[in-house]
């Protein structure tokens, strides 16, 4: 039993180090300014909704207090080495954090593109969601079967 | 209409957590063998219809169908929608893993509520096109619902209430809109091929 709860907590902590934000997705254009550019999961900008700049040094309290322009973009200059962090709150539980290192200029960390495309994402779920209620309708039947012998 | 992880309090995820987990052991004591391919089906319904997204006016919605999904499994809409939510947030980021339980809660909450007034009215009222309405209004209201209860947990996290309410709200009117016709016409379409789907009693174990 003790082993099985392990195994679920481990399971669950290496699937929150993978799984952030929601709909809101944000792309990253490098040069001498970062600029983080918002969209929804269907391709819509994310336009004039909150952002919050931290800078390197201040990682609790935001820099700046802005906007999203209509293209869901955000841009500023940075003057302090180091990462900073952009928020983007569509103001409707929906959230982005983007990361941008500034070091002389504006170096976009190596970036995670290993989403699922989303037709896969889909049969790959049905299959799961079929598979899950199916193994419990097969353990229940099991126990029924069991305390019948 | 989901809560990104981040945006809550511990305290307000804890709560969530623990009421969503409650709700899914209820669910899952009253989920029959023979009730789980439906489970299962409206499961899967909820998390396909959440990513296909509908032109609609300047924007696009898509369809959430939690009314549909509580009226027909009653308490086993806790971890139908649960399954799918976790699946989402896995595959999609959608949500997250720390908000599932609020997440799950904001969903499935508002089905339960349409499934129970949907059985008393359904021993009042008989005729399909009465039957049609109710699940009309039912769908939509779950969606009212959800909303509320969102800006509700939004707001725990110190949000004005109104202000996102009035924007969840006034975003969310197709997807009620929608979501009302679809539960109207699968329901009386249920009413016309299988009505013993509609009738608790013979669906779920005795409590």
């Amino acid at each position: 039993m003790s082993q099985r709860v392990a195994c679920m907590v481990l399971t669950w902590t290496c699937m929150l180090a993978a799984c952030h934000g929601h709909g809101i997705t944000a792309t990253r254009v490098d040069g001498g300014v970062g600029v983080v550019a918002s969209y929804d999961d269907d391709g819509t900008p994310v336009s004039l909704s909150e952002v919050r700049l931290f800078a390197p040094d201040a990682t609790d309290k935001p820099v700046l207090l802005a906007a999203t322009d209509r293209n869901g973009c955000f841009m500023f200059r940075p003057d302090t080495s180091g990462v900073w962090r952009v928020t983007v709150d569509d103001g409707m539980g929906h959230v982005v954090t983007e990361e941008l290192r500034f070091d002389g200029h504006v170096v976009a960390p190596e970036r995670n593109t290993g989403r699922m495309p989303k037709r896969y994402g889909v049969l790959a779920g049905l299959a799961l969601i079929f598979g899950i209620f199916g193994w419990s309708a097969f353990l229940r039947l099991n126990r029924t079967l069991r305390a019948k012998e | 209409m989901h809560i990104s992880e981040g945006v809550l309090s511990g305290p307000v995820l804890a709560s969530g957590a623990v009421l969503a987990v409650a709700g899914i052991g209820l669910g899952l004591r009253r989920m029959s063998v023979d009730n789980t391919p439906k489970t299962a089906m409206l499961s899967a319904v909820f998390f396909v219809a959440s990513l296909i997204h509908v032109p609609f006016g300047p924007s696009n919605v898509h369809l959430i169908l939690n009314g549909l999904s509580g009226v027909l499994l009653g308490w086993t809409v806790f971890p139908a929608l649960a399954v799918a939510l976790f699946l989402q947030a896995v595959m999609f980021q959608f949500g997250g893993l720390t908000v599932l339980g609020v997440n799950t809660l904001i969903m499935a909450l508002p089905g339960m509520i349409a499934y129970h007034i949907f059985h008393l009215m359904y021993g009042i009222v008989r005729r399909p096109g009465r039957v049609f309405g109710v699940a009309v209004v039912l769908g939509a209201m779950a969606v009212l619902l959800s909303g509320l209860l969102l800006t509700a947990a939004l707001a725990l996290g110190g949000r004005a209430f109104l202000g996102v309410a009035a924007g969840i709200v006034a975003a969310h009117v197709p997807v009620m809109i929608a979501d009302g016709v679809v539960t109207g016409a699968a329901v009386l379409f249920i009413l016309k091929v299988r009505p013993d789907l509609l009738v608790p009693s013979r669906w779920e174990p005795a409590a």
